[in-house]
């Protein structure tokens, strides 16, 4: 996470006046993959990226006294919301285009932040604001409070957390870390994971998809439910720990062998990846993969 | 930053060795990497006692008086010395890695300290974190608060469990994944407090 300081004298001087609504306001040309650091703690923050190196920034006026900053060089850019400090007002809307191989540092509190488009690193928190995460990121790191994650972005690696929010993954693959204390994660239609750690304390776990080959994915709960789908085609050796739970195989002729401890281990294929589930005192379900629902035309 | 990137620059990094823009990308990485967590907090730990050393122990007036008398005859050689010298290096180059080297046996049978570990950091954030919590909406310390009990009550039923049956190794990962949760909450919330 790059810190970038810039005089205060430079970001006073790039004050913008009142944003009109959707109208490109300010725009500076920058580097393919630009450093930006964008704050604004209320409203919304949404970037894009695209095949231009510029940033253009619009949305709606900072609310009363709030102020828009925005200033740096062409390696490295700062958009910050200086907010007036009532607490009563809606917060500000951005709306930003920026090159899409930028290094994108994103921070909110009750701002909701939405990044599409964008290749290079992505690194988005919150305290309550939901996060959304489209497009192929290098690298992803996103984290909230209170907030929900919603990303359908294959990154090289992916870290997500939250303490209260929903963690909600689509098309995970390669590396991916999701944690959360009390919220549920889903990792829908992985594709090949090749190392995966899906961890919450009372917020249950599912992971549909596929382990890559040679692949290691780690699933854990305290006193939630962990659910297992695997396509037909998977080969993986499965070990289920359910202490306090049930373990429950849906998957027909499998059978579980007893292993070390608590351990049943299950065999799939040539049982190349490795896929294992512990809780405490939650079910552990394994079960086939559902057929992925056909895009709307 | 990557996993093996953060371990080279863990040293530097507590000995404030680390550029800024560095050490940003260190926390950052450790904030969302349990195992670089782990390795930063075990060598975060060992870090006051080394530093507890003194820098070098004289050697009883004994010692020398001995080596002095069986190098005098051939001072202009330096080759006794020299061996002296790198034999007390082996050694202690010997003693470090027998010290460092921790047996799985002896790791399994370690809980109170590898739990103390985190007992200790988690002390440590809250303490940062009851300085800066005025920062902190209500409603965001009430769901820190809500979480921290969760937490809390998952370590002491694992803790149970382990204490119950201490020779299994998935009650222990079960519970140095709840401590683990409970420290990066707290750094977590106290980055929050930090930067809002």
């Amino acid at each position: 996470m790059p810190k970038f300081r810039f005089p205060l004298a430079l970001l006073c001087l790039a004050a913008a006046g009142p944003l009109s609504a959707q109208a490109p306001v300010r725009r500076m040309a920058v580097a393919p993959d630009v450093s930006i650091r964008i704050l604004n703690l209320a409203g919304s923050i949404r970037v894009t990226g695209w095949d231009h190196d510029s940033i253009i920034v619009a949305g709606t006026p900072p609310e009363r006294g709030g102020m828009l900053l925005m200033g740096g060089s062409e390696r490295g850019v700062k958009v910050v919301v200086e907010a007036s400090g009532a607490t009563d007002i809606p917060g500000t809307h951005l709306d930003i285009r920026v090159p899409r191989g930028a290094h994108l540092w994103v921070k909110g509190a009750t701002a909701t932040i939405a990044v599409e488009g964008v290749t290079g690193e992505v690194e988005a928190s919150t305290v309550t604001g939901a996060i959304s995460v489209r497009g192929t990121p290098d690298v992803l790191v996103a984290e909230s409070m209170e907030g929900d994650l919603d990303i359908a972005a294959p990154a090289r690696v992916t870290r997500l957390k939250t303490a209260g929010g929903a963690i909600t993954v689509r098309d995970a693959a390669n590396e991916i870390t999701a944690t959360s204390v009390s919220g549920v994660i889903r990792l829908l239609h992985a594709r090949a994971v090749s190392s995966g750690r899906l961890e919450s304390v009372s917020g249950s776990v599912v992971f549909n998809g596929a382990v890559g080959p040679g692949g290691g994915l780690d699933l854990q709960t305290h006193d939630a439910p962990i659910d297992i789908l695997l396509p037909p085609g998977q080969n993986a050796t499965v070990e289920v720990t359910a202490y306090g739970g049930r373990t429950v195989n849906a998957i027909p002729g499998l059978v579980g062998a007893p292993g070390k401890g608590k351990v049943v281990r299950y065999r799939l294929g040539n049982g190349r990846a490795r896929v294992v589930a512990r809780s405490l005192k939650g079910d552990v379900s394994l079960r086939r993969q559902m057929p992925r629902p056909n895009p709307s035309p | 930053m990557n996993c093996d990137e953060v371990r080279d620059r863990i040293d530097a990094a507590l000995a404030g060795r680390l550029a800024p823009s560095e050490l940003t990308k260190l926390e950052a990485h450790i904030a969302g990497c349990a195992e670089c967590r782990t390795d930063f907090g075990a060598a975060r730990a060992l870090a006051a006692p080394v530093a507890r050393l003194p820098r070098a122990i004289e050697p009883p007036p004994a010692v020398w008086a001995g080596i002095e008398a069986r190098i005098r005859p051939a001072r202009r050689r330096a080759f006794p010395a020299v061996a002296a010298a790198l034999l007390l290096m082996a050694a202690s180059s010997a003693a470090t890695v027998l010290i460092m080297r921790q047996d799985p046996a002896e790791a399994a049978a370690a809980l109170p300290a590898f739990e103390s570990d985190y007992i200790e950091q988690a002390a440590a954030l809250s303490r940062v974190l009851g300085e800066e919590r005025g920062a902190l909406a209500p409603e965001t310390i009430e769901t820190l608060e809500r979480n921290l009990r969760i937490i809390d009550q998952a370590i002491a039923e694992s803790r149970a469990a382990l204490e119950a049956d201490p020779g299994d190794p998935d009650l222990r990962l079960l519970l140095r994944a709840s401590h683990e949760q409970k420290v990066a909450l707290l750094e977590q919330a106290a980055r929050l407090a930090r930067e809002l």
